[in-house]
């Protein structure tokens, strides 16, 4: 991955942050009257230093676009990311499927819902073991359940939806 | 002496033995897995430890912590593939003898100083914490802002090739740790309308994310490049190459003898770690080997340095953490946060207030260490196993037991979010270059400096007086300005180097 670029960015990105959670700190405290530190001061000093350092790093990137452009323009293999390019659906899949998996637990109960999202997450992993595959969703749900809800004596979600 | 026989009657529980048993196991079998390791393995477990009574969650998390700092040894010697970077020294003579035939003999080389080194560090540890929480029982807010400052140049230490990312990681962690209640105050901040976040960010699903999380989304980039398996080299059939000779022992133990106290004293100083440790004592019993030329081709001294000073640092890391609060690394900082999930604040009060429970505890890292040899030995021919599994089958459970885990330590959903959130921050930090552990080590230091800060100008009307006018924490702040001027030094030698 050309660093550059990321610093860039990542220094913009977190540059913005940094300024939006100054000015935004003092707004998410009540009414204060007391003198010297308040509550907002320690948060508010510590976004102003990611603000300044996330510029700095912005700039280094900028400063160093060049040199990495002639690195990369001297040797254009360094940059193919064929292993990332191809793993960003994968990791946006899986990503998905975790965000799924804990919006259904409570609805779909937490056995279905951990069997479902095993398989999705091992298909997603590569797995094409079919039976492998649908044998862990078959048995670890249930061994977890039984884990938490009687040794543990954790309550689980229960389906509400049936 | 009455302090450390306090604990005694409170650790010999068999729960307690049962579950530092457990915990080797698993520690092991996830050492020596390679992808998977230590700090996800104790964050992992950390959930699961928040419903058992404190001594019993941290005996099994101890456990975890010293089997998967020896796991690594496992897949180091038989495939070459470190389990955890401080394996790297093992892995150097270590799979040399696993190709001469002798892996048997280099994995029990390798858990003898393993236990060798864990004993000696558990001893420093009883012999040396108490006196030193015994000075620290004379900080006050002054003492712990500049001791807070101080700490927070570990991350100097942990954070990789830029140390401005470090920097920046380590103010985000500052800075996530102020959301919630203000602590002198008592007024909600930083919530920013969401009432779940006024009791501050979870713990727990915050480690687990970063850790756990934005590894097995890592993991799936390496599950799709790598399909080819790795090949495991079998132990030998014969009986000498499989066992480590009372003439070999006697050869190897000034060795160890040397080494641990090394992994000891390195472990005892914040910020440094086990993989230094390792090669350290590597490299001293390369200096002082009769055959220095056997190193590298599978020197027995070899496996036997890099792992009594790996493992010497276990225990020593808990001397900073148990007497002042600060994590030496960043397993000592996941279990930092275990101690305060269970209530308890590691540093001076702990030693005055729960004297007992410290005892119990360090007793019971002394008992883990003797365990770990039978458990080790026992199991070493199912924990070679391990080294077989494929991440496709490991990775979709590791995910299903972080998001239940966490469900069932934050009590509902919305610490899953969180979780998932820090997952993907953590993803993202590990992508754009960003050290994930000054985060960790900001988030954890972050109430001691600010609380230190506040309350020292609170006591002295404002004045900064109160910094300078008190030896300790004027020498805490000077040691800090001195390590950031070392560090910034050979942050910008290094850039003019390359």
């Amino acid at each position: 991955m050309n660093m550059a670029r990321v610093d860039i960015i990542a220094g913009v990105l977190l540059c913005a942050f940094g300024i939006v959670i100054y000015f935004a700190a003092p707004l998410t405290v009540g009414e204060y009257h007391e003198v010297g530190l308040t509550p907002w001061s320690f948060p508010s000093a510590l976004s102003a230093i990611i603000a300044v350092l996330s510029a700095l790093l912005g700039w280094n990137g900028w400063r160093n676009r060049r040199r990495e452009a002639a690195n990369l323009e001297a040797d254009p293999e360094a940059d193919q990311e064929t292993g990332e390019a191809s793993a960003t659906p994968h990791i946006f899949a899986a990503i998905v499927v975790m965000g799924l998996y804990i919006v259904g637990m409570p609805l779909f109960g937490y056995l279905l819902a951990t069997g479902v999202a095993l398989l999705l997450l091992s298909i997603i992993y590569g797995n094409r073991r079919w039976l492998g595959l649908f044998a862990v969703a078959a048995v670890a749900p249930p061994a977890l359940y039984f884990f938490f809800q009687e040794v543990m004596i954790i309550l689980l979600p229960e389906a509400s939806l049936f | 002496m009455d302090f450390i026989f306090a604990g005694f009657d409170q650790i010999f529980h068999l729960q307690n033995i049962l579950l530092m048993v457990g915990g080797l196991v698993i520690g092991i079998v996830i050492g020596a897995i390679p992808g998977l390791n230590v700090p996800l393995a104790v964050a992992l477990a950390l959930p699961f430890t928040y419903h058992m009574p404190p001594l019993a969650g941290l005996s099994m998390l101890i456990g975890i912590y010293k089997g998967g700092t020896h796991g690594g040894s496992i897949s180091a010697i038989l495939i070459n593939v470190p389990g955890a970077p401080a394996a790297a020294a093992t892995a150097l003579d270590g799979y040399a003898l696993a190709r001469q035939g002798k892996a048997g003999k280099a994995l029990k080389l390798s858990i003898y100083a393993s236990v060798f080194g864990e004993i000696v560090s558990d001893i420093a540890l009883i012999l040396l914490a108490a006196q030193l929480a015994k000075i620290a029982t004379t900080f006050g807010p002054a003492e712990f802002f500049a001791l807070g400052l101080f700490a927070l140049t570990i991350i100097g230490f942990v954070s990789g090739d830029s140390l401005i990312k470090g920097v920046i990681a380590g103010c985000m962690g500052l800075l996530f740790a102020t959301v919630g209640m203000d602590p002198l105050e008592s007024m909600p901040r930083m919530h920013f309308g969401f009432y779940e976040l006024t009791g501050g960010l979870h713990f727990i699903a915050m480690i687990i994310g970063l850790f756990a999380i934005s590894e097995a989304l890592i993991q799936i980039e390496n599950s799709l490049k790598t399909s080819a398996s790795r090949t495991v080299i079998e132990i030998s059939k014969k009986g000498d190459d499989n066992r480590v000779t009372w003439a070999e022992f006697k050869m190897v133990f000034p060795t160890m003898l040397r080494s641990a106290p090394l992994g000891v004293f390195i472990g005892a100083i914040p910020g440094i770690g086990s993989s230094i440790a390792a090669f350290l004592a590597y490299g001293m019993a390369k200096n002082m080997s009769k055959q220095p030329e056997m190193f590298g081709k599978g020197a027995i001294e070899g496996v036997a340095a890099a792992e009594s000073a790996n493992n010497g640092v276990c225990g020593a890391t808990f001397i900073p953490l148990l007497t002042l609060g600060i994590p030496g690394d960043v397993i000592t900082a996941i279990m930092l946060g275990a101690f305060m999930v269970h209530g308890l604040i590691p540093g001076p009060t702990l030693f005055t207030e729960q004297g007992s429970f410290v005892s119990a505890f360090m007793i019971g890292m002394l008992i883990t260490s003797c365990l770990h040899l039978f458990v080790a030995l026992i199991g070493l021919r199912g924990f070679i196993q391990a080294i077989k599994l494929k991440r496709s089958l490991l990775f979709p459970i590791v995910i299903v037991l972080c998001i239940t885990g966490t469900f069932v330590a934050g009590g509902g959903q919305f610490p899953i979010y969180v979780m998932l959130g820090m997952g993907i921050l953590g993803y993202l930090m590990i992508k754009f270059g960003f050290p994930i552990p000054p985060l960790l080590i900001g988030f954890i230091l972050s109430p001691m400096i600010e609380d230190g800060l506040r309350q020292a100008l609170l006591i002295s009307d404002g004045n900064l007086d109160i910094f300078y006018g008190r030896p300790i924490a004027m020498g805490f702040l000077v040691m800090t300005a001195a390590l950031v001027v070392w560090i910034t030094w050979k942050q910008l030698r290094g850039q003019s180097n390359s």
